[in-house]
């Protein structure tokens, strides 16, 4: 791990965290929420280089890597829609009225 | 036998081919070959039959006629349960068949019959009448036959009584209608009651003419700044704004100091909506540090009722060359608003339902932000295309012109805009900006990752780390939504170690051997496992949800 002075801006995960749950967070949680991140991109990596390997890259290509966030988020997604309280959520959602403005 | 003179005679009237396939099965069998013969095809049949004396065909006929319905009932009960058409195709094939043995013929039967059995719904529905009749019509048709008696008379009562109320109504009505002071509708309730729904249902019509000439009126200016929407709420806002000011000074000249304070007090209100962070403009104007909260509704109010006046009429402008002028350099300040923010309309829109001049509103709505630094900074490159813009507009007096050449203007500047945003900032699905994590960060993270990948060659390219970005920000997405939704469910409205800790544990990221502490051990540095120790919760936590489990485990 690369400790250095500061690992991530703990304000901006938060923020984003907030922004996307339009929900509070308390105090450590951005502390887990990034440890999981963490968690995310060392597969996401190692099975980026993984994929990459197998295609008979050097290194890392983009490609690889949004094969492999293709897959997992296919996974990510699937799990979610068996979570029975994903599916409440869901069903409740209001979908947002304007959402992009880019 | 009996048929062979009809064959003998059907030769020379039929085609030649008849006779010397009719002669061999004679031969066979008699009965098989009369039913044979009698099918062999309608037109044969017919002419033979055209052909044969008088006299004797019906007999013959008859006699024949017997056993060939007998006959084909036997061979072909597949062949019956077919429609009539390929029944009769059907029966050519059986022929055949049959000509080669009986045995051959049994075969056909059963092919056919195999054949009707893999779909033997199919052809009783499109045969049997019965189910026919049991189709959903039937069944209407029977519950018509139970309820007619009922119906029928059900159906005239409530129209009887009404008939006769209308009529009792209808020349009270009318007078009341002629006359609506009468006051015997208001003695009896009900007279009463239905008089105020044909009020209803008279007023609609009316109001919706009215309401349609507005709209109309709406709908034409609507046109003109819908020709670049999107981009343009913005800019429409923009060009309101100039208009406004240019109304007001209209108003100037009708009006002196009352005009000038309306309008002192509207653009104060757009700096104050704004930021303080256009300090030139904002120190240019003298009534702004007079201005109060109630003065910029006034001034608001004022600005849009004239902006309503100067739509209409197009000449106040070229009146005061100078006023326009100066119109330009305030007007840039609530361009600049109305860009930076759209989400805040709402708020607007309410004062603006107050204000009589309704139809105006909604897109000149100078918002209330506090717009970011970026935002900022985007305003600044907007203001610049602004002035730009703007500046040679005023020589030409005409509002209209200004409006256009101020869009165009804003075009440009809202690409720029809409690029300086995408750098930066981006907006949830809840309307929310976010900053997505800095890239240094995830690229020494992702190589470090990378490394230990046991890649060695450890360099990212940009275009990968872009996708590891991407990667990145969904995965952020998909967390927060997650982790809201688990909050949600358990019922609260902060987001808690319990949520990520259990999304851990459904993203199997953790399990009965690792903890999230033994992760976090491995992952993060000190600093940060010193303020997941602070707080006790992961642990107590779990064992709570152990608990949780075990208790659901016994109900």
């Amino acid at each position: 791990m690369a400790a250095g002075q500061k690992l991530y801006p703990r304000a901006t995960v938060k923020k984003i965290v907030k922004a996307h749950s339009k929900r509070n967070v308390t105090k450590n949680v951005d502390v887990l929420i990034f440890l999981d991140y963490a968690l995310f991109l060392q597969t996401l990596m190692k099975e980026a280089s993984i994929n990459a390997k197998q295609a008979g890259e050097r290194g890392i290509s983009a490609k690889s890597v949004k094969k492999v966030t293709e897959v997992s988020f296919l996974i990510e997604v699937q799990g979610l829609t068996t979570t029975s309280e994903y599916v409440d959520e869901v069903v409740n959602k209001q979908t947002p009225p304007v959402v992009e403005q880019q | 036998m009996s048929t062979n003179p009809p064959d003998g005679n059907a030769p020379p009237d039929g085609s030649s081919a008849r006779p010397p396939r009719i002669t061999p099965r004679n031969s066979d069998s008699d009965d098989v070959l009369i039913a044979a013969a009698a099918k062999e095809t309608p037109y044969g049949t017919l002419r033979q039959l055209a052909n044969f004396p008088r006299p004797t065909t019906p007999l013959r006929r008859a006699s024949s006629a017997g056993p060939l319905s007998q006959r084909s009932t036997r061979r072909t009960p597949a062949g019956q349960v077919r429609t009539p058409g390929a029944a009769q195709r059907i029966y050519g094939s059986g022929r055949r068949a049959v000509v080669v043995t009986p045995h051959g013929r049994a075969a056909q039967r059963g092919l056919e019959a195999r054949r009707a059995g893999l779909t033997p719904a199919r052809m009783d529905r499109r045969r049997s009448g019965r189910q026919q009749r049991e189709t959903p019509r039937d069944a209407l048709r029977a519950l018509s036959r139970i309820l007619a008696p009922k119906t029928l008379p059900i159906v005239p009562t409530p129209h009887g009584p009404r008939p006769p109320n209308v009529n009792f109504r209808l020349p009270g009505e009318d007078d009341l209608d002629d006359g609506p002071e009468l006051e015997r509708p208001r003695l009896s309730l009900p007279i009463g009651d239905e008089e105020d729904d044909d009020d209803s249902l008279l007023l609609p019509p009316q109001s919706a003419g009215l309401e349609d000439e507005n709209f109309t009126v709406q709908s034409v200016e609507l046109g003109r700044r819908a020709i670049s929407e999107q981009p343009l709420n913005r800019f429409s806002r923009g060009s309101f704004g100039s208009v406004r000011l240019s109304d007001q000074f209209a108003d100037m000249n009708q009006l002196d100091f009352d005009g000038r304070d309306a309008y002192d007090s509207s653009i104060m209100t757009g700096r104050d909506f704004e930021d303080d962070d256009l300090p030139g403009d904002v120190s240019g104007f003298p009534g702004r540090s007079d201005n109060t909260e109630t003065l910029r509704d006034l001034g608001l109010d004022r600005g849009r009722i004239s902006l309503a006046s100067g739509r209409n009429s197009e000449i106040r402008p070229g009146t005061v060359p100078a006023d326009d002028t100066e119109t330009f350099v305030f007007t840039v300040p609530p361009r600049d608003i109305t860009e930076l923010q759209e989400s805040d309309q709402p708020e607007e829109a309410l004062i603006q339902v107050e204000d009589e001049v309704r139809y105006e509103v909604p897109y000149d709505i100078p918002d209330e932000d506090v717009p970011d630094e970026e935002e900022d900074e985007l305003d600044d490159i907007g203001n610049e295309d602004h002035d730009l813009a703007s500046s040679p507009p005023p020589a030409d007096m005409d509002i209209s012109l200004q409006d256009t050449t101020l869009r165009e203007g804003d075009l440009a500047s809202a690409i720029k805009v809409k690029a300086a945003r995408k750098k930066r900032m981006k907006i949830s699905k809840h309307g929310i900006q976010y900053p997505s994590l800095p890239v240094g960060v995830v690229k020494k993270l992702a190589t470090s990752y990378a490394r230990m990948g046991g890649n060695s060659r450890t360099k990212l390219s940009k275009d990968t780390l872009d996708a590891i970005m991407q990667a990145s920000d969904w995965f952020f997405e998909q967390v927060s939504d997650d982790l809201g939704a688990y909050a949600k469910h358990a019922g609260r409205k902060t987001i808690d170690e319990s949520d990520i800790v259990t999304l851990m544990a459904r993203q199997r990221q953790t399990n009965a051997t690792t903890t999230p502490f033994s992760l976090a051990e491995k992952h993060l540095p000190r600093e940060l496992l010193q303020d997941l120790r602070m707080v006790p919760p992961p642990k107590l936590k779990k064992g709570r949800q152990l608990q949780r489990v075990a208790e659901e485990a016994e109900e």
